[in-house]
């Protein structure tokens, strides 16, 4: 189960999560394809980010990744342990072996601590899980993982109310931490916090990547947030990837519509421009449904530049351009970009 | 400050818990909201901005108590008024739409009962001219098949659209003001595109004052032409669009926007302010934010700022500082 250092921390392979939802007694059910064929490679220490709108799969690939949900196609390995593609029984025996690799930090730290747990004991329970430590040994970790954060010893005999919103982000973070994971996938983070208090938490992530040599997957619709911390960025719209790419080149210039519109769309502090003047329209309508997900492209009924093909046809994720960039796309490339 | 604004507000305050030890959530709140325009109103959870226009509107409930020297509106003192005549105003000269447009809609009733229900309160006719009416609200906010959507519940809308629903009855009554808290928080940000854009024509064709409520400064950098701060309760900068993201006047300001990421673009940390907002026990003697203010000074700790205008700024720039940030002064490093 040792991987040799060379290979990638994280390796998700047309990773899929399909669901079946009842339309009513006499209709057959129907499939929400939540997660469609999702893949990409991270290496230790790095950043993937990953941006969309609800219901384009974003929280479905965080559970994914951390176990909660099993995908039901493509492989996935989490430092050298093969996820997928093995009998129940042997699935949860290797994702109990997981535990230690990959840990979640969620949106909303008021609903992720329990409020009648001690942070102590809350913090203790993954070592009491997962470790054979004693309880000298595991006291220490829990220390260890305050200070990491941030977070005073005494702190450890609260409760969650005693503390703001930002601290108990930093609670769920040393909670993720105490288990000494090389990966962190966050959900959303900063999005129930303050901006200034944001600014202390990506500050916090940023400290505890370069120190530990954290990966992280982090999940986002902030666009600023995204371009503080990724280096990487997967762009998401209804289970698919519509574009990855290095963090530059995508947030110098957007290849895929629908990234063109997200862009367009996020109030910017230096665009004081009229809105309606920048060059890609701002899209009609809302996504469709994914109980019914239109045929070809996903986005071309949205798409201002959508022909025959991309409505029959679903695009594959190719390279466009020389930054690395890979779309999901038939037009991308000859399409006009978004304004300089 | 000119005596044809079509709202004035002096002195504003909101007290909660025991009458001897008050903790103050909106304090001594002065502002002024012209005829047609976009006044934002920016601050962190807990600054008092909801809480002030909910004051405004009398819906803030015992045991929370309201004061003010003056609340005009439209040249009328809503404070002289009996409740019964306020709410005539409110609800059809001022209206306000909320965050989560879902919660904020009857989940039993459909939309178009919903809109209805609103006009008649205010104006009478026969049930179809209501109808009638309803149905050209909804189209005024562009809902897609505005016909078919009367007769749908809530359940059956998207968030965007649930929004769109709500300002229809908040413009029923074609208002002379629109107070909208966060209206586009619970939204994605392409939806939130759409309903800002719609927001910003109905003020714009129908001549109505904006406010328009949010922690987001990206999201009014665009659009409002003065924005109002507000800390712990009080207001303390308010100053026209370009001036306040070029030299904001007072250090909160200046550190609010150096905590957005995009701000600080390429930095290896983004620059933060120590601690937190002072709560119900913790209120400095003097200015709110001396604790963790970079530029204080040991008068800011026993001596509370007031509201003023700063000299080198132009008409209208207030701020609440002993030693407000100069217009030049080199952006935080």
């Amino acid at each position: 189960m040792t991987a040799p250092s060379v290979a990638p921390l994280l390796v998700a392979d047309d990773l899929s999560r399909h669901y079946r939802v009842s339309r009513g007694l006499f209709q057959p059910p129907a499939t929400v394809r939540a997660l469609n064929g999702v893949s990409f490679t991270l290496e230790r220490g790095r950043t993937l980010g990953v941006v969309g709108e609800s219901g384009c799969g974003k929280s479905t690939l965080a559970r994914a990744l951390t176990g909660v949900e099993v995908p039901t196609g493509g492989r996935l390995q989490i430092g050298g342990i093969e996820l997928t593609s093995a009998d129940t029984a042997e699935r949860r025996q290797r994702f109990s072996q997981v535990r230690s690799q990959v840990q979640m930090v969620f949106q909303n730290p008021y609903a992720s601590l329990n409020p009648r747990k001690r942070i102590a004991q809350m913090l203790d329970e993954p070592l009491k899980l997962n470790t054979a430590l004693s309880a000298d040994q595991r006291r220490q970790r829990v220390q260890d993982a305050l200070a990491l954060v941030g977070l005073r010893p005494e702190h450890a005999q609260r409760y969650p109310h005693m503390f703001s919103g930002g601290q108990r982000q930093r609670i769920a973070i040393a909670r993720a931490l105490t288990l000494r994971p090389p990966l962190l996938v966050a959900d959303e983070p900063t999005s129930a916090l303050d901006v200034s208090v944001q600014a202390q938490i990506l500050n916090l992530l940023r400290d505890l990547q370069r120190d530990l040599g954290l990966a992280y997957v982090f999940i986002s619709h902030n666009l600023s947030v995204i371009e503080f911390l990724a280096d990487e960025v997967l762009v998401m719209y209804l289970g698919r990837v519509v574009e990855q790419a290095p963090k530059a080149a995508l947030f110098e210039r957007p290849l895929h519509p629908y990234s063109q519109v997200l862009w367009a769309a996020v109030p910017r502090l230096d665009g004081r421009h009229a809105p309606a003047a920048s060059s890609p329209p701002a899209v009609r309508g809302e996504p469709p449904s994914p109980l019914n997900l239109p045929s070809g492209c996903a986005f071309h009924q949205r798409c201002p530049y959508a022909d025959d093909r991309c409505r029959s046809e679903v695009p594959e994720l190719r390279p466009v351009g020389a930054l690395g960039q890979r779309v999901a796309c038939h037009r991308a490339g000859e399409l006009p970009g978004p304004p300089a | 400050m000119s005596p044809m604004s079509l709202l004035q507000i002096r002195n504003l305050t909101v007290e909660f818990g025991p009458k001897d030890r008050p903790f103050a959530a909106v304090q001594g709140l002065d502002l002024d909201v012209e005829r047609g325009e976009l006044l934002g109103i920016v601050g962190e959870s807990g600054s008092g901005k909801s809480v002030a226009m909910l004051a405004l509107m009398g819906l803030v409930e015992a045991p929370g108590r309201v004061t003010a020297d003056l609340l005009r509106f439209d040249g009328q003192d809503l404070l002289k008024l009996s409740a019964r005549e306020r709410r005539r105003i409110t609800g059809r000269d001022i209206a306000m739409i909320f965050q989560d447009p879902m919660t904020s809609l009857d989940p039993s009733y459909t939309v178009g009962f919903q809109i209805i229900e609103t006009l008649k309160v205010h104006q009478s006719g026969p049930k179809a001219r209501l109808r009638e009416r309803a149905l050209e609200l909804l189209r005024l906010v562009e809902m897609p098949d505005a016909e078919a959507r009367l007769g749908a519940y809530p359940h059956q809308l998207s968030g965007g659209m649930c929004q769109r629903v709500m300002i229809a009855i908040a413009l029923a009554c074609s208002p002379k003001l629109l107070i909208a808290d966060e209206p586009t928080t619970a939204l994605d940000v392409t939806v939130q595109a759409q309903v800002l854009e719609l927001l910003m024509q109905l003020q714009r064709r129908q001549d109505m004052a904006l406010l328009l409520i949010t922690h987001d400064l990206a999201l009014l950098a665009e659009r409002a032409r003065r924005i109002a701060v507000m800390y712990a309760g009080q207001l303390v900068e308010l100053q026209g669009v370009p001036a306040l993201f070029d030299a904001p006047a007072h250090p909160y300001t200046e550190a609010l926007l150096a905590s957005i990421p995009e701000r600080s673009r390429g930095a290896e940390r983004l620059p933060t302010l120590a601690g937190s907002v002072p709560g119900q026990y913790d209120r400095p003697a003097g200015c709110l934010l001396a604790p963790r203010c970079a530029h204080a000074r040991p008068r800011c700790a026993s001596e509370r700022p007031a509201l003023a205008a700063t000299p080198g700024r132009p008409d209208g720039a207030q701020v609440r500082c002993f030693f407000p940030l100069t217009a030049t002064a080199a952006p935080p490093a």
